[in-house]
């Protein structure tokens, strides 16, 4: 075997061979070494930074007045050796990382403390600078990091953003124009040509504060074009009960989007006057059945008229079961004397003894 | 007046720890709920902060716990915004008083002097 081997490969080559082979496992493990060494020298390092700062923004927090604020500072930048840390990169961003993250648990003047902190080290100008790099995730970080920090002065170069491609972009960027200024911030639906998702219309409405709302802005979306700006404003009325918009809500229920129509019935439910149960009549041809059926779960919670309840009684008449028990629930809660007069009429009807049953058994 | 905080975010626990130093308090912390178990029994605090999320053992835990051995002894919750059901079985449990993160440490100062008023 060997001999065969030697005739086609002579031995220097398979030592030569071996050799390297050696040389590339040791130089991968020493790749390896150095670089799990140097790992946890920066993990170290880094527990060792955020135990530092730790100490000095708890001491901020709790400052009561201006002077304590300086003072507190001065003596944690006076060891040897600090001032070089606080303008170290890296040091920075853990300091930027750890404020944040307390300002989040923090509130009044302790939370001005905390942006004093952040505004006398300059650590705004580090997120600014990532703010106006390329890189879109270092974008994002910033913005959360100078919205966290109601830092106004950056509002027009953030609100910028808001209808930026790139959706995490977009996204952080609306988020911080609202954190930072409130439902005023939401100016950018006026604008915005891509989707708001839902996700983000319930975390927009996460920073909202009642009493903020204006009508007249939510007036304006409820006629854009973007179909999500719609839906949002539409969930706007319905949270905040906007019941001077009671006819353009009406309006929305012919809207193409069956998303939209829907939540136009939500947000009706909210703001219905004598007029509405009217209104639902008049557009109820026009929707698909789960609309219908909304519309008729509806009508005994926006005030059934007369005449909403001759139209639920030709409702109960017609083939449709689902729609016959749901009117008749619909009727009974209006009604139940007009209620008597239906069953008196269709007890006989055999299609209507089953939907009968049914009433009687979820009545007892 | 001893107090034990037990928080497992290490910069609310030592900003809560110096606020109560201030006002004159002897602080005891931990950052988990089964040592603040151990501490409550070693200790006998008079006062208890609890966060309700924890490693090993919750906020709730430590409540229950508590409120079954040693009443006498109130206890302050710190929840999340949006934990009001958290909150609410913490009341049931017999806690004395909760505050919501974000919260201001005074806020938190003037409470327990209100609860060690009593």
């Amino acid at each position: 075997m060997n001999l065969f081997v030697n005739s086609i490969v002579p031995t220097a080559w398979l030592l030569l061979a071996a050799r390297v082979l050696t040389l590339a496992v040791a130089a991968i493990l020493l790749f390896v070494f150095l670089f799990l060494l140097q790992n946890k020298r920066k993990k170290k390092r880094k527990a060792q930074l955020r135990v530092l700062f730790s100490d000095l923004i708890a001491e901020i927090t709790i400052a009561e007045n201006r002077p304590e604020l300086q003072e507190t500072l001065q003596a944690f930048a006076s060891p040897k050796g600090r001032k070089q840390l606080l303008a170290n990169g890296y040091a920075r961003k853990i300091l930027i990382n750890e404020l944040v993250k307390t300002k989040e648990n923090i509130s009044g003047q302790s939370a001005g403390n905390l942006c004093w902190l952040y505004e006398e080290l300059g650590l705004r100008q580090d997120c600014f600078r990532a703010f106006r790099t390329g890189k879109w995730y270092r974008k994002v970080r910033a913005m959360q990091q100078l919205a966290a920090m109601q830092q106004n002065d950056y509002l027009v170069k953030i609100y910028r953003e808001t209808n930026n491609k790139n959706s995490f972009i977009r996204t952080a960027a609306q988020l911080a124009v609202v954190k930072l200024t409130g439902f005023k911030g939401l100016r950018f639906l006026s604008i915005v040509s891509h989707p708001v998702s839902q996700w983000q219309q319930l975390s927009l409405l996460s920073h909202l504060q009642e009493g903020e709302v204006e009508a007249g802005m939510i007036r304006l979306w409820l006629s854009k074009k973007n179909e999500s700006v719609v839906e949002f404003a539409l969930r706007l009325v319905e949270i905040y009960k906007c019941h001077d918009l009671h006819n353009e809500v009406v309006n929305s229920l012919r809207h193409d989007s069956a998303a939209i129509r829907l939540q136009a019935l939500q947000a009706l439910r909210e703001i219905y006057t004598d007029n509405t149960a009217e209104a639902l009549l008049q557009a109820y041809p026009l929707l698909n059945r789960p609309e219908q059926l909304a519309i008729v779960a509806m009508l005994p919670e926006v005030g059934g008229s007369e005449n909403a309840l001759r139209f639920l009684t030709t409702l109960v008449q017609g083939e449709d079961e689902g729609l016959c028990f749901h009117a008749m629930h619909a009727i009974q809660q209006i009604s139940p004397a007009w209620s008597s007069q239906v069953i008196h009429q269709l007890k006989t009807n055999p299609s209507f003894i089953p939907i009968l049953t049914h009433l009687q058994k979820e009545a007892v | 007046m001893k107090i034990l905080v037990a928080e497992d975010e290490p910069i609310m626990q030592k900003t809560i720890a110096l606020r109560l130093k201030k006002d004159g308090h002897e602080v005891i912390t931990t950052d988990n709920g089964r040592e603040a178990l151990t501490l409550i029994f070693e200790q006998s605090p008079d006062l208890i902060i609890t966060d309700i999320m924890m490693p090993y053992a919750s906020g709730l835990e430590i409540v229950g716990t508590v409120k079954q051995y040693e009443k006498k002894i109130p206890v302050i919750v710190l929840s999340a915004m949006g934990q009001e059901n958290v909150v609410l079985e913490a009341f049931n449990l017999g806690a004395d008083d909760f505050i919501s993160k974000p919260f201001s440490p005074n806020e938190l100062s003037m409470r327990v002097k209100r609860l060690t008023a009593r």
